[in-house]
């Protein structure tokens, strides 16, 4: 009989926890766009530079924080939405050789950027509506928008099963193109309450590869690197949209330059970035 | 009444003794003559002439401005040094060569890594191979200034050391470095030269991990190594003597796991040096490496020029003063339009300073008088190129380091204000900064000490190396590196006033005592 009693503690847990699996629920992730719904986020960021030149390491540090907003303009039936993206307020500051400078953006706000974006996060089409004098303000707006959806897999998903992305991006700029492949690798963590809403938390990593060719002022450039990136993300689990993410980033670099000047600045970047909805 | 005489006599000697030993430092010097606008003009319209072709190092024009430089200095009455006006600054094109490995040795286990991936050459690195114990030296810092030094009761002498990137405290405002901004300490050039300064004969360098996620081996961008930087983008780099070089890489993660276990070991280490701040330097046990880098140069060398006044005193002429600018610019546009003005013409940036240096010239060779220290001039080739002719000048000097009492470095005095001139190192060296103070009541600019010495120019060679440097300047402007840095814009007047300033500078420093320039510099 004692030993009967004993097999059954063995057991039980043994099929309780079993059975926890087995009954754990599936959620088939994607994004469910609602047609006229906007959604305000704050966007912060903070990145340290260090570059090398001449020999001399130098270090930079720009701290942003801007106000995003996503407008849903229009819904299609395969589930896909078209997006306008603006900036309702943008600021960076940035710290070079210990001295402080705030950057009130004024140029950037408003500016609209149109994406097609698919039920699963991908990016179809991107237009830019509105552009600035400054196209590295355009980029850098553009930027913003391109990394705020992750790439969802649109099937079951139970905690802890993982996925993967790779994500192309290209830049077209300094007369030439930027290409960054993205590996990314998901996993959702379960579902948890962030911020108020019900959360899909999604952890992820990504490896980071840039290449890329330019011409600036009589000057070809060349730059080559790489770079990690980790982070969490929680989307609403209604509409699928982030709640809240925190990621960092990582990348080394070597700018390289030809024709006028030749030199080759490698450059170390750690990012940052948090992102939290303040407005639905 | 006799006494009064005698007493009298004594006075009058005494007065005169007075003035002939103070004489030489409160005179007015006459050669201040010698430094006018309209000679100024004729040096500068050369230097900056389109003849020139912006100067660019090297290049036959370069060769061309340094020939018109040591037959000023000649005529000036400048003397050569070793029988010549011009030293050979070796700069060229370093390629990274075929053979190149980094094996290590622990216990009777050896492992191999692989080239770029797990291992990557620095461009100061040496023709060599070197074969030896492996210690952790830290941050490979030895800085008696911040009181700390990894070296403390480390034996490196003919060993390889593995160090860590940048400084304690890298993101600590309150560090005892410079809190978040990095000091020359961090950078791979100096723990290098600490490293030969102890005697190590090979250098492994890894990504700090508690400050980086990443820990690629990053060293130098090779071409060869790369898929996407073309061979044409490999800059100049200064070349110096192999003899003084040792094996210096960048290694990566699996390097790191080898020697210590694991980037978490290595991760808490570093954190202790940083909490403790004290070294936490030890030999890896039982850990060799053997470590080969090989390169390939492409000689480009051009010329510093350099005229000499020997000093008068028999005591004091061993010591010499350093009046340096550098006469290069930044040559021509490679790509531009049939009509457009393609020459960097550097006008200011630095015909002026030369034009400067050899007014200066111009005012010793014109004076009545010598001064007591001797004098060094010289015109810098490769500024443009990363400080290249001062670098030089520095590591294979013409005298002694510790016999040169200061440099004194003129870059771009002809444009803004007549009346303004910047003095960059005045924190750093308040004593030759007094001297600038008392001798501008005669010239009347509006001085503008920047606190910070920096500038990046060549006087920061030689404060690298401890030599007290005041860099005179007259401010960046729109023109500056672009075809409009050209004559037209040039305040002649200006230029020699700066040349007048600096040229009773630096006799007084000269003619200064032991206060300025105590034993112990």
């Amino acid at each position: 009989m004692k030993n009967n009693l004993l097999r059954l503690f063995v057991i039980l847990p043994a099929v309780v926890f079993c059975s926890s699996l087995y009954a754990q629920d599936a959620y088939k992730l994607q994004y469910k766009f609602e047609k006229g719904k906007t959604y305000l986020y704050r966007i912060e960021a903070t990145t340290d530079i260090s570059q090398e030149m001449m020999g001399q390491e130098m270090k930079f540090n720009t701290i942003s924080n801007n106000v995003a907003r996503f407008n849903i303009e229009n819904t299609a039936n395969d589930g896909s939405a078209d997006i306008i993206f603006s900036l309702d307020s943008a600021y960076v500051k940035s710290n070079i050789r210990g001295k402080d400078t705030t950057f009130n953006l004024q140029d950037m706000i408003g500016k609209k950027i149109k994406m097609n974006v698919s039920e699963l996060g991908r990016i179809n089409t991107y237009t830019v509506l509105d552009s600035m004098q400054d196209n590295n303000r355009t980029l850098s707006v553009a930027q913003e928008s391109k990394n705020f959806f992750r790439l969802l897999n649109g099937k079951e998903t139970k905690a802890g099963d993982k996925w993967n992305s790779t994500e192309v991006d290209t830049i077209n700029n300094m007369g030439g193109k930027i290409v960054s492949n993205i590996d990314y690798e998901y996993s959702l963590a379960g579902i948890e309450d962030k911020l108020g809403h019900q959360c899909y938390k999604i952890p992820f990593t990504a490896k980071i590869k840039i290449e890329g060719k330019g011409n600036m002022s009589g000057m070809d450039l060349f730059i080559e690197g790489n770079g990690k990136s980790s982070g969490t993300a929680y989307l609403d689990v209604k509409t699928g949209m982030n709640v809240y993410v925190e990621s960092s980033v990582d990348n080394e670099m070597t700018i390289a330059t030809s024709g006028q000047q030749t030199m080759t600045i490698p450059m170390s970047q750690s990012t940052k970035n948090v992102i939290s909805l303040i407005g639905d | 009444m006799k006494r009064s005489i005698s007493v009298l006599y004594v006075l009058f000697f005494l007065s005169l003794y007075g003035c002939s030993f103070l004489g030489i430092t409160d005179e007015k010097p006459a050669g201040e003559k010698a430094i006018t606008s309209s000679s100024a003009k004729g040096y500068i319209d050369y230097l900056a002439s389109d003849s020139l072709k912006g100067r660019d190092t090297p290049s036959p024009e370069l060769d061309s401005a340094a020939k018109f430089i040591s037959l000023h200095f000649e005529s000036a009455g400048l003397r050569p040094l070793n029988g010549s006006y011009f030293q050979k600054v070796k700069m060229g094109y370093i390629r990274l060569g075929k053979e190149n490995f980094l094996k290590i040795r622990k216990g009777k286990e050896e492992a191999a890594f692989k080239l770029k991936d797990e291992f990557t050459p620095f461009e100061i690195t040496a023709d060599k191979e070197a074969s030896a114990a492996v210690v952790f030296a830290g941050y490979g810092i030895d800085a008696p200034e911040y009181n700390y030094n990894d070296y403390e009761n480390l034996d490196v002498k003919g060993k390889i050391v593995f160090v860590l990137r940048h400084e304690p405290g890298e993101n600590d405002p309150a560090s005892i470095f410079k809190g978040k901004e990095l000091t020359k300490y961090s950078s791979v050039l100096e723990k290098t030269e600490t490293a030969i300064k102890h005697g190590a004969i090979g250098v492994l360098i890894c990504q700090d991990p508690l400050n980086h996620k990443l820990l690629t081996p990053r060293g130098f961008p090779w071409p060869s190594l790369s898929k996407f930087i073309p061979d044409k983008a490999l800059p100049l780099s200064l070349l110096l003597d192999e003899k003084d070089k040792v094996p210096v890489v960048q290694v990566g993660e699996e390097v790191i796991n080898y020697l210590f276990g694991s980037t978490d070991k290595l991760r808490d280490i570093q954190a202790g040096i940083d909490k403790n701040l004290k070294p936490s330097s030890f030999a890896i046990d039982g850990a060799s490496a053997t470590l080969k880098t090989s390169t390939e140069l492409q000689d480009e060398s051009a010329d510093n020029v350099i005229g000499f006044i020997e000093g008068t005193d028999p005591v004091l002429k061993d010591e010499v003063l350093v009046i340096g600018a550098h006469y290069d610019h930044i040559g021509i546009k490679k790509n531009h339009a049939a009509n457009e003005d393609y020459i960097f013409n550097g006008a200011d940036d630095n015909a002026s300073g030369t034009t400067a240096l050899m007014e200066v010239a111009d005012a010793f060779s014109a004076n009545n008088l010598g001064p007591r220290r001797s004098i060094l001039f010289i015109a810098f080739c490769g500024e443009e190129k990363g400080l290249f002719g001062s670098r030089y000048y520095v590591e294979y000097p013409l005298f002694p380091l510790s016999k040169t009492v200061a440099m004194l470095n003129i870059d771009m005095v002809g444009r803004n204000s007549i009346d303004s001139l910047s003095i960059f190192g005045a924190a750093a060296f308040p004593k030759i900064t007094e001297i600038v103070k008392d001798k501008n009541s005669e010239t009347g600019f509006n001085l503008v000490f920047d606190p910070v010495l920096n500038g990046g120019s060549d006087h920061m060679s030689f404060t690298r190396k401890k030599i007290p440097a005041l860099f005179f300047h007259s401010g960046i402007h729109q023109d500056l590196h672009q075809v409009s840095d050209e004559v037209r814009f040039i305040n002649y007047d200006k230029i020699a006033k700066a040349a007048k300033l600096v040229f009773r500078t630096a006799w007084q420093i000269a003619n200064e005592g032991d206060y300025y320039f105590p034993k112990s510099n």
